[in-house]
């Protein structure tokens, strides 16, 4: 995204589409030193705001006189990393490997990152020192005092990190006596942000719109060609990227928009979604284009060539192709359930991959879960269910009647469901989380399901005579155990008493999903559904 | 004893009883024999080391096998890692910070070792004299809080020094942070300026050991810092999981604006069932490989039912196969399984000769007479003649016999699977039939694969003529591999498919070769899948039917318990059992227990105690009456040293003035009741709610009859 130097703010409104009336604003705020502290909310694509206000102020005409540093909330993490990142950035200095490392300002030693006095102190020698520079430079008016600007990224992640230096941060010009401008930009809103007591001031706020269809598709463009000067520059002799398939990726773009923007409008998102497709989609027009060609040698002004797009009705029908795999891609990619790079190899339509790669995004759909011992299987099972049903259900849930068939009951409408439906209509356990439950409760679910469900399919042995003796050995044997705690670190089951507390049984808590005990009931062969409190 | 008067010494308060080694005399010495009818006296000792060349030998060979498959996971991480940021997709948004998991549950981490090690070697591909790319492991006990992350994998890469020479002293508080990744960018660009490697192709690789256990914010931190440095630090991740690649733990554990910045890719191994198979396949039914102890079926079959039930990891079962050797080793006559164990055949004869080894010398001669070794015709003269060399030459035989039977029932074996493979390949369903390959080992074993190979032999007989000329190929190409020595043994049906083959060339009908073919083969199962219990003395290579001691390996500790809780005596050696009076030697916890089942949920303590005293009482008065008739054997029927001195105590209180030692009688049963209490306390039996005054709580409350 690195522009040259020789870029200016019409191409930063190019690249930026629909950013127009926020450029024009934020630099005439920052232009002249008139606000100390501005607060920028933006729902929907900060990371691009920040790329963008990076280089308003590394590069943008007026602006870019002013002294930058860029951090970012979440990477400086305590006191002392955001005081060396500000001033090493501030200060334009280059940490060198070769002289340990140091900080600005180099070898005199002077400490400026122990507290916020000797940061402030550090700011101030900064401007003092570019005063001299300037002065010493072109011997103009010393009194011109060099503007900073501060801009921190994610500045919500303050208030977790860093909650003392919001305030300092927020009066940094006061209290340093710098023109030091900071603006914060965030997701979240001042409101969430702001300590309390008034002890900051309220900043210049700065709201960022969603970004409409048609900056959308522009800036996707604007990525095209940045994409096919690089390439170009990189002297590869892909043509995917070619400038002359501009007009054709237009379309594809509107296309792709219409698609997914029912699900997401994020542009980076949808860029991921149409680079992954966008090769697979262009090859059938390039090989077109070099049957047409035919298979002479390849020219080495190639690139350079001009290529002949297809006409409106190849093209329709090219889109209407290709409809039903990016439907697939934003299904696989928007959750990342693959990446971009192995999804483009996989659904490279050369390679008659379609219909393999259409399974393959089925199966992502359907879980099936192998690598897990029969035991662990049956272990996460009762977790699921001592998770979801209450524990007062068990006796009936689980219980065997005297004659042992048929007797369990299960109550659909529930008299307390009745009652409840005057009130509020009462959420299943398996939609607001799992519940707590202590080691024994789980044992005993287990046993009860393996009773039920795994007897026939154990070796027998024929020193147990009572029916269910053998379950109850099983249940106690060390491996049994040693699963339980494995899915622990697995994660798939959640202690939630400290390991080292011994009073009390253990307690945990279920993690897997409905979905995931679906598919390992359905791999036992057992009925999760009539095992359920509130069978779906 | 200075010991003893200080414990009685009330003024006291600490008293030190020095380590006595003569307590424990006969460490060194080899535990007792499970068959000393039949035992010798180094007997023990050889077996042991029998055993251990035996496992020696079986591991090396599992350890070979395990090892391969890591190899193409390495090769792929490894790929991986190379070319992770060169084969990025053009026109993405923004760079994503390269994440390779790796699912490592069935097998031991050293995975990582071999992956770290390749990544750091010198290739000579990317520099001339340097390690391609610099490996750090992460693990989670350092990792609680970001600071220590981040500062374990910054100070992971600088603490080596990128120009080889004198590390540069960073100064503590004018330097940057140990922490501050901006530490590590200014290190990497040292190296690269000093490698002059202006593509900065080296890669930085984090190794994130059991991932799950790192907590999901700190990592979630990390990775955001890490990838906003990307285009200057080229990190790339290895995690190493130990859930199931499906479903997925990063996945369902972090949030899409993290997952958003990562590329992960995974390497999953392959199914651990199969690479079971594999192994057990190449280790005991290879041609080429002989394990000294041949497994039967029944530890075949635990292995399997362990592995699918309770725990698919291969290190459990490298476990299972060296216990199933030394169980074997229990067996007196195994001392003879290896060549020459006891020396050359004259030292042999030597040991054999003493009288110590009389027994086992007995046991053996007895094991041959009834063998098959000895032709019927001789056996009423040879036993005259019987030496302990001759003895020893006859087991020889015998392990020849064995050892070549093993051998070429592993190598029918395997054409039998060739076969059904082949059959499989060529679309015929049916042979697949319900068994798995341990299965037919199994039954291969028992010598039951009669079903299995008939019908494959029956489709052999069906094939076209377009299958059967691959078919006979095949079978012509497998024992043309197989060893010399198989090959002499096999030359009949080794020739017999010869012809097969040479009737390929001629004009003749797929019919009139399949349909021999079929029936050669099938008498060549027939005679080489038998049982290996038909071979003479074959207990000594063979572990046969065998029940494996799974109790070893999943023991069920609360059943133990309870069951020495309930029948202490049971677990008592037999030498010390004093028989016929039940209740009589009871130790105090048992009596306690007793109690303790037949109440219910709270315990009163105090009713408890006076029902203890009952007891007590009672047995004071029996053992009195039966005190006068004999009075001698008093220590020898106590179970413990402990409990021998209350006995004589017990003698000394009938003896004495009853009225002055009540007291202390009294004294006496409180103290050993709260002794019992406290140990049924410590194993967990009881919980102090402090709800009811005097109450305990039982916590177990199955009748463990």
């Amino acid at each position: 995204m690195a522009l040259d130097e020789s870029s200016s703010p019409p191409r930063l409104s190019e690249q930026f589409s629909g950013y127009e009336k926020f450029i024009s604003h934020i630099t005439s705020v920052t232009s002249s030193f008139v606000l100390p502290f501005l607060y920028i909310t933006d729902r929907h694509n900060p990371r691009i705001t920040a790329s963008l206000l990076n280089q308003i102020y590394r590069n943008g005409g007026d602006c870019s006189r002013a002294r930058f540093a860029h951090i970012n909330a979440t990477a400086c993490f305590t006191a002392r990393l955001l005081y060396d990142t500000v001033l090493n950035a501030l200060a334009g200095w280059e940490v060198a490997w070769e002289n340990g490392c140091q900080n600005w300002p180099g070898e005199d030693g002077k400490r400026y990152n122990d507290s916020i006095d000797s940061f402030l102190h550090g700011l101030r020698n900064l401007r003092n020192k570019f005063r001299e520079g300037k002065a010493k430079g072109n011997g103009s008016t010393v009194d011109e005092e060099p503007t900073m600007v501060l801009l921190v990224e994610r500045a919500e992640r303050l208030k977790d990190n860093l909650p003392d230096l919001i305030v300092p941060l927020t009066r940094l010009a006061e209290l340093s006596q710098v023109k030091i401008t900071t603006i914060l930009l965030s997701s979240a809103r001042w409101e969430d942000i702001k300590p309390p007591l008034g002890a900051s001031p309220d900043p210049y706020f700065i709201d960022i719109d969603p970004s409409s269809k048609q900056d959308t598709v522009d800036s996707l463009l604007f990525e095209f060609r940045s994409t096919s000067t690089k390439q170009a520059d990189a002297g590869t002799q892909d043509k995917t990227y070619h400038p002359s398939l501009l007009p054709l990726y237009e379309q594809y773009v509107e296309h792709v928009y219409n698609v997914c923007s029912l699900y997401t409008t994020n542009i980076q998102e949808l860029q991921y979604i149409a680079a992954a497709r966008w090769p697979g989609f262009v090859k059938p027009v390039l090989q077109e284009q070099n049957d047409a060609n035919g298979d002479g040698d390849p020219d080495p002004d190639a690139i350079r060539n001009e290529l002949t797009l297809p006409a409106s009705d190849g093209r329709m029908r090219l889109l209407k192709f290709f409809t039903p795999s990016l439907t697939a891609a934003l299904d696989v990619l928007y959750p990342r359930l693959t990446n971009a790079t192995d999804w483009a190899l996989a659904n490279d339509p050369d390679m008659q991959a379609q219909d393999e790669a259409q399974c393959q995004t089925n199966t992502e759909g359907s879980i099936i879960v192998d690598h897990l011992p029969r035991m662990s299987k049956f272990i996460l099972l009762a977790a699921f269910l001592a998770s979801t049903n209450p524990a007062k259900s068990d006796v009936r849930m689980f219980g065997r009647g005297a004659d042992k068939q048929k007797r369990r009951r299960r109550k659909f409408a529930s008299p307390k469901k009745v009652g409840a439906q005057a009130t509020v209509a009462k959420v299943p356990q398996r939609l607001l989380g799992p519940v707590v439950f202590p080691l024994d409760r789980l044992l005993a679910i287990l046993g009860a399901l393996l009773e039920e469900n795994d007897v026939e399919n154990r070796p027998h042995e024929s020193c147990f005579e009572l029916p269910g003796e053998q379950t109850d050995m099983e249940l106690g044997r060390v491996h049994i155990y040693a699963a339980i705690s494995e899915l622990t670190s697995m994660r798939a089951l959640h202690r939630t008493t400290a390991v080292e507390k011994l009073e009390g049984p253990p307690m945990y808590k279920c993690g897997i999903s409905f979905r995931v005990a679906g598919a390992i009931a359905k791999g036992l062969q057992v009925p999760l559904n009539d095992l359920m409190w509130d069978p779906l | 004893m200075t010991v003893d008067t200080d414990l009685e010494d009330v003024n006291q308060t600490t008293v030190y009883i020095p380590f006595n080694a003569s307590d424990d005399t006969g460490v060194d010495t080899a535990p007792a024999s499970l068959f000393p009818e039949r035992d010798f006296h180094q007997g023990c000792h050889l077996r042991l080391q029998a055993c251990r060349a035996a496992w020696g030998k079986c591991l090396e060979r599992m350890q070979e096998l395990i090892h391969s498959l890591h190899a193409p996971v390495v090769e792929s991480v490894v790929e991986q890692v190379k070319k992770c940021y060169t084969d990025e997709l053009p026109g993405l948004p923004y760079p994503e910070l390269p994440v390779i998991s790796v699912t490592s549950s069935s097998t031991s981490s050293s995975l990582f070792d071999e992956i770290s090690f390749r990544l750091e070697e010198n290739t000579d591909e990317l520099f001339e004299d340097t390690n391609d790319h610099f490996v750090t492991r992460v693990f989670p006990s350092d990792c609680t809080t970001l600071t220590g992350m981040m500062k374990v994998i910054v100070s992971g890469f600088v603490s080596r020094s990128p120009t080889g020479g004198q590390d540069i002293k960073r100064k503590p508080s004018t330097s940057l942070a140990a922490y501050d990744i901006a530490l590590l960018e200014a290190w990497y660009r040292a190296v690269c300026d000093t490698r002059d490697d202006r593509h900065r192709r080296s890669r930085l690789v984090v190794i994130m050991h059991d991932f799950e256990q790192l907590e999901p914010q700190v990592v979630q931190d990390m990775f955001e810092i890490c990838s906003s440095y990307i285009s200057r630090v080229p990190l790339v991740f290895i995690l190493a999981l130990a859930s199931p690649p499906s479903p997925s733990y990063i996945r369902a554990t972090y949030p899409h604006s993290l997952l958003a910045l990562l590329r992960v890719r995974d390497c999953p191994f392959p199914l651990a069932q199969t690479s079971l198979h594999n192994i057990l396949l190449e280790t005991f039914f290879d041609p080429t490989f002989e394990p000294e102890i041949m497994i039967g079926p029944t530890t075949i079959d635990f292995a399997v039912e362990f592995f699918t039930r309770h725990n698919s990891s291969l290190d459990g079962l490298l476990s299972i196969l060296q216990l199933a050797h030394m169980k074997h080793f229990e067996e007196p006559l195994t001392v003879l399984a290896p060549a020459q164990v006891l020396g050359q055949p004259k030292d042999a004869a030597k040991v054999l000769l003493t009288p110590d080894a009389f027994p086992f010398l007995d046991a053996l001669f007895a094991r041959i007479h009834e063998s098959t070794l000895i032709a019927p015709v001789e056996h009423a003269t040879s036993w005259r003649s019987a030496t302990a060399d001759s003895l020893l030459s006859l087991v020889e035989t015998a392990r020849e016999t064995f050892r070549m039977r093993a051998k070429l029932l592993r190598v029918a074996f395997r054409l039998v699977l060739h076969v059904r493979q082949f059959l499989l390949v060529q679309g015929h369903k049916t042979v697949q039939g319900d068994q798995t390959v341990p299965d037919l080992m199994c039954l291969a074993l028992r010598g039951r694969l009669g079903s299995v190979y008939g019908h494959l032999c029956s489709m052999v007989r069906k094939l076209p003529a377009a299958q059967l000329e691959e078919f006979v190929r095949e079978v012509h190409d497998f024992f043309e591999n197989a060893p010399e020595d198989v090959k002499a043994a096999e030359d009949e049906v080794i020739s017999r498919v010869e012809i097969a083959y040479k009737m390929l060339g001629r004009d003749v009908s797929a019919q009139d070769i399949s349909s021999p073919l079929g029936n050669w083969l099938s008498e060549y199962f027939r005679l080489r899948i038998v049982a290996l219990e038909d071979a003479p003395l074959w207990d000594i290579w063979y572990t046969g039917s065998m029940p494996f001691p799974s109790e070893l390996i999943n023991p069920s500790p609360r059943a133990s318990i309870l069951a020495g809780l309930t029948r202490p005596l049971d677990y008592v050696s037999p030498g010390q059992q004093s028989g016929d009076d039940e209740d009589g030697d009871l130790p105090d916890i048992s009596i306690l227990f007793k109690g303790y089942l037949e109440s219910a949920k709270m315990i009163n303590v105090y009713d408890w105690f006076e029902s203890f005293a009952v007891f007590l009482e009672a047995r004071k008065r029996r053992v009195g009456k039966t005190r006068i008739p004999d009075g001698a054997d008093e220590t020898s029927r106590t179970p413990s040293k402990k409990k021998g001195k209350q006995k004589q105590v017990e003698g000394e209180v009938v003896d004495k003035n009853a009225g002055e030692d009540e007291e202390e009688w009294l004294m006496e049963v409180q103290v050993r009741f709260i002794r019992a209490l406290q140990e049924l306390d410590y194993l967990g039996f009881i919980k102090h709610t402090g709800r009811k005054a005097d109450h305990v709580m039982r916590t177990v409350f199955d009748s463990p009859e």
